[in-house]
């Protein structure tokens, strides 16, 4: 790695920027030798140090352009998991067995309820499921960040997804506040789902699901949250088990794409 | 020259410029501007993408040295890249002579 500090700072910036790039540590030696080499040379002709070091970094150019045609044609690259999207991965999974055991759960609470009414068991049973839809919305939050960090650039649609898991895991812990967080993980799953199949860096079929069953389940948790306040109307698992299922699925499907590296397809790049 | 107007005919003029020998980065740079008179000023940092997608596509090849306690990647071309020189460099002839006989109102000769 080069010595010189603006050699330093710009190449750092770009390491932050080209992520995509599996030969990220090549990249960045190949690019630390051009830098080099130019100052080296600049020097060589009366130059300050400072000075080459400056106009060399100049001539390499602007730091988002080079960044942009460096990971341009390598999206599918961009698939190298880092230990955080491998702990990512195993969330995501625990994510799936925790809407499992939701729906178990709350399809026993359901079932009990049919045979004997709301009892002590029925009532366990629902709330063992209420925690397990608790810990599959903190893990939702982990899967969330881990995609984002995956596909490199945060952009809006990102921080809206962060932003949205992070407040609908806090509103979750009250649960009367079903109203608040279940929207917040719709909006938190659309976005992910949307940038990421904008992007067309991870396979389109589990972000489509992602983004779905999480709508779908907090449009079914909010009239399960009616149906639970109001005597009239009888609790429906219907749209929940659509949801659940839904969400299990894509949850285990995200699960080996972040732990996964990504096949990188020959002739993937494009012309500049 | 804006960058632009290189769209297409990069991958050329790189492969043209390896043909006379394996070349580091920089040199190929050095290069590219020496042999334009400088019309070719590109920055220099958009032109290591082009040479990695030729490397992906294996008209170029490349080792690691080490030079002066810093590695180095030279670059050169593949038997791939020669074809695909000679075949770019025969279309762009077509071409130019078609953009000729038209800038200058003569007819193309037609082919059957």
């Amino acid at each position: 790695m080069a010595s010189h500090p603006l050699i330093n700072t710009y190449l750092q910036q770009l390491e932050h920027r080209i992520q995509a790039r599996r030969d990220l540590p090549d990249v960045l030696d190949e690019l630390a030798d051009h830098l080099a080499e130019t100052s080296a040379r600049l020097q060589a002709s009366g130059m300050s140090q400072h000075e080459a070091v400056k106009m060399a970094v100049e001539a390499l150019g602007n730091i988002d352009v080079v960044a942009e045609h460096l990971t341009c044609g390598f999206e599918r690259q961009f698939a190298v998991p880092t230990r955080y999207t491998r702990f990512g991965g195993w969330v995501a999974g625990a994510s799936g067995l925790a809407w499992l055991v939701m729906l178990a759960a709350w399809w026993t609470s359901l079932r009990l309820e049919h045979l004997s009414g709301w009892t002590v068991t029925s009532e366990t049973a629902y709330i063992v499921g209420a925690v397990a839809l608790w810990a599959g919305v903190l893990c939702n939050t982990v899967v969330v960040t881990a995609l984002r960090r995956r596909l490199g650039a945060i952009g809006w649609a990102g921080i809206v997804a962060v932003i949205g898991a992070a407040a609908a895991t806090i509103a979750s812990v009250f649960g009367w506040l079903v109203v608040v967080w279940t929207p917040l993980l719709a909006v938190s799953a659309i976005a992910t789902g949307v940038s990421c199949i904008h992007n067309e860096r991870v396979p389109r079929a589990p972000l489509l699901t992602f983004g779905a069953s999480w709508t779908t389940s907090a449009a079914a948790l909010l009239i399960d949250r009616a149906a639970v306040v109001t005597i009239s109307m009888q609790r429906d698992m219907t749209w929940l088990t659509l949801g659940g299922t839904m969400a299990i699925v894509s949850c285990l499907v995200i699960s080996r794409w972040l732990r996964r590296e990504y096949p990188v397809p020959p002739g993937v790049a494009s012309h500049a | 020259m804006r960058g632009e107007s290189l769209k297409g005919h990069m991958d050329m003029l790189l492969l043209g410029v390896l043909a006379d020998g394996s070349k580091h980065g920089y040199s190929v740079i050095q290069e590219l501007k020496n042999r334009s008179g400088g019309a070719l000023d590109l920055p220099e940092g958009t032109v290591y993408p082009a040479l990695h997608r030729l490397h992906d596509q294996k008209l170029v090849s490349s080792t690691w040295s080490v030079v002066d306690g810093r590695r180095r990647r030279t670059y050169a071309l593949t038997k791939r890249g020669h074809r695909a020189l000679d075949e770019h460099w025969r279309e762009w002839r077509e071409f130019s002579e078609v953009v000729r006989h038209v800038m200058g109102g003569e007819p193309w000769p037609a082919t059957h």
